[in-house]
């Protein structure tokens, strides 16, 4: 492979992981909820897609080959992290194929999510953003917020449960 | 009164983090078995994978800050160093995407938080560029070291540990990968690192359960590779480029030029043979019984039965006469499938002639359905051991220039530890502990489940991906053995240079 067909390959690759890393990440963190674990499962399934790139059949969808990939490294990660408190083997494997089975969850929460965050009450809204955006620990967000790291991992907590039912909700009007 | 746990609450305080080994074991099983549990994990999960990825989204758009993490040292970033050939930019390009976080989670119970490995001095002159003020047991992220004096070992949170001698210019990039930019360093790789990457400008180095050590020319960029112990896999040419495997042993020794080329390929000590296998069965293929029976000259007595539309021919072969497989021939031994489906090491070595294309299948161990098997079979460039194990079929390649008509071949596979080696005329042309196609790792004779088909020439359900292939054997076979774990390479080139005395 000459260096111009390389870095047409690397164009090719980039572009495909690109569309597909969303949908990627967003179910390895199904299986491993925490962020830096996630990526670290992304980036050694994105080393392994490369690696593997010429034996990927274009006919057939990227996101299909990668998602091979993903639950492979999501699994050898769960292996190595045997004594942290993570979900086992089993318990990801039937997690994926229920989500394997409604392949569209997954864009009703994103079109749903905008509009019931905005609908949130502003401490509230403060908190996930401050979580979920800023990564701010509950030790720091209790500081700013007169409270302690327990009631703001419960406030968390219920906020979630919150846009879980106006999600539902959403979904329940889509579909009458 | 048994109290029943509140799943709804475990599982939030698991989406941050906060639930114990055992909740998270018992979270596990209920979701396994119980599908309300099961659901509401899935709905709380998949919003909290929207909320973290819709931020990160965001988040990847911001040009990262400069803010320190108080608690941990940091090594500099990788987008300050300059880019070094095709293989660093694939890294960058990637990372890009995956920055570090500028903050750790402080919710996570772990001693590693998001770093990847901690440093520890070993000499007292063990000095880093510029500001980079490390101390024994300061915690790296993500990043670069320059250790200009001394030398100094990295335990990554993966379990490999990493030894640098100065100078050598080095990045973390995560548990299981590193990249030498110039410089010396040890890898030791336990099992829990096993496929830990150490990248250089022309090529990756893939640690196979092994200890190995990399120096990288600071002007030439030539990398030299000594496998101490184990194995590794070199994966040749910057990422992209060449796309090459060269499997490299303990006491093997290759340098590699900046193009990703094998220059030099030496034996540094005698390999040890520290083999204890047996030999489960010989086929010498001279002659076929009155019964069509096949005989087994080894110790177990395994004769096998063949099966054939016409008596296939005799013909002369390496080590007296041999048998001449066409179109649906193939030699049954299903019945002595015990003596081979408890095997998790094993060895199989034949000679071959003229084996046809596209696929010449030399033996299948298999279920009652082509979804669980294991195979040798050859293609007009490869030696592949193939496996499947569910739905999806994976293999490890040995590339081979070709089958030379009329000549005989003697081809191997030997399967120890989860890796799988194949050898041709006593070389050594592939390895792995994983399959090329999928990545699932090497599956033994003792991991296929429920095995009823044990052939030589033929698969059973000759079934290859969603693709029906006639999965038979064309061309000539001869000595066949196998053998209960796994012969050393001197001693299957053994096999090969002295055919007739063995």
């Amino acid at each position: 492979m000459d260096s111009e067909d390389n870095y047409d390959a690397h164009e090719q690759f980039t572009r495909l992981l690109l569309g597909s890393e969303p949908v990627m990440m967003r179910s390895i963190l199904v299986i491993v909820p925490h962020q830096d674990d996630a990526r670290e499962i992304m980036q050694e399934t994105a080393v392994a897609l490369w690696r593997q790139f010429d034996s990927y059949d274009p006919a057939r969808p990227f996101i299909n080959w990668a998602m091979g990939f993903s639950r492979i490294h999501t699994r050898r990660f769960l292996a190595r992290q045997q004594k942290r408190a993570t979900l086992s083997s089993e318990a990801a494997k039937v997690l994926e194929q229920e989500m394997e089975r409604h392949p569209e969850r997954t864009n009703t929460i994103s079109q749903h999510l905008a509009h019931c965050l905005q609908k949130l009450p502003d401490q509230q809204q403060r908190l996930i953003q401050g979580y979920y955006h800023d990564d701010r620990s509950p030790q720091w967000l209790s500081n700013k917020e007169g409270r302690t790291v327990e009631a703001i991992y419960k406030s968390i907590q219920r906020t979630r449960q919150d846009l879980q039912k106006c999600i539902e909700k959403q979904l329940g009007k889509e579909c009458s | 009164m048994n109290q029943q746990p509140n799943w709804t609450s475990i599982i939030q305080r698991h989406l941050d983090g906060l639930t114990t080994t055992e909740e998270a074991q018992a979270l596990s099983t209920q979701i396994v078995t119980n599908p309300e549990v099961r659901a509401h994990y899935l709905k709380a999960a998949q919003l909290h994978a929207a909320l973290t990825d819709e931020f990160l989204a965001q988040e990847i758009l911001e040009e990262p800050t400069s803010q320190e993490t108080p608690a941990q040292n940091k090594t500099v970033p990788f987008h300050l160093f300059a880019p070094v050939g095709i293989a660093a930019l694939l890294m960058l390009g990637l990372l890009a995407f995956f920055w570090p976080k500028e903050q750790g989670n402080e919710g996570q119970l772990d001693e590693w938080g998001s770093s990847i490995a901690k440093i520890e001095f070993l000499s007292e002159d063990a000095r880093f560029e510029g500001d980079q003020e490390q101390s024994t047991g300061s915690a790296l992220e993500k990043g670069w070291l320059r250790l200009v004096e001394g030398s100094a070992r990295l335990k990554f949170r993966s379990g490999a540990i990493v030894t640098l001698e100065a100078p050598t210019a080095f990045g973390l990039d995560s548990p299981m990968r590193s990249y030498l930019e110039y410089g010396k360093v040890e890898v030791y790789a336990p099992e829990s690192a096993r496929d830990f990457a150490v990248a250089t400008e022309s090529l990756e180095i893939v640690d196979l359960g092994t200890r190995f050590e990399v120096e990288v020319d600071l002007d030439s960029r030539e990398s030299n590779i000594s496998v101490l112990e184990g194995l590794v896999d070199l994966h040749l040419g910057s990422p992209g480029t060449a796309r090459e495997i060269r499997p490299l042993e303990a006491g093997h020794h290759a340098r590699v030029n900046a193009f990703g080329e094998v220059v030099e390929f030496t034996q540094t000590s005698d390999q040890e043979d520290t083999e204890d296998a047996r030999l489960i069965g010989h086929w010498t293929l001279d002659s076929i019984g009155s019964n069509n029976s096949v005989s087994d000259s080894g110790p177990q007595q395994l004769h096998g039965s063949l099966i054939s539309n016409e008596r296939p021919q005799i013909t002369n072969g390496v080590i007296g006469n041999a048998l001449e497989f066409s179109t649906g021939d193939s030699v049954d031994l299903s019945e002595h499938l015990p003596a081979m489906s408890q095997l998790d090491a094993f060895t199989f070595a034949a000679w071959v002639c003229d084996p046809k294309s596209p696929l010449a299948m030399i033996f299948s161990l298999s279920g009652p359905s082509e979804q669980h098997r294991i195979q040798l079979f050859l293609a007009q460039a490869y030696v592949r051991y193939g496996w499947q194990n569910g739905s999806h079929f994976d293999s490890i390649s040995g590339r081979i220039d070709g089958w030379k008509p009329d000549q005989w071949y003697h081809v191997a596979v030997t399967v120890e530890d989860g890796v799988a080696r194949l050898y041709r005329d006593g070389n050594l042309i592939g390895s792995g502990s994983a399959g090329s196609k999928i990545g699932t790792p090497v599956l033994n004779p003792r991991l296929v489940k429920n095995p009823s088909h044990f052939f030589l020439g033929r698969l059973e359900d000759g079934h290859q991906g969603g693709k029906v292939t006639a999965q038979g054997l064309e061309g000539k076979l001869d000595d066949v053995r196998i053998y209960a774990g796994a012969l050393s390479q001197s001693t299957i080139r053994d096999l090969y240079q002295n055919a007739s005395r063995n």
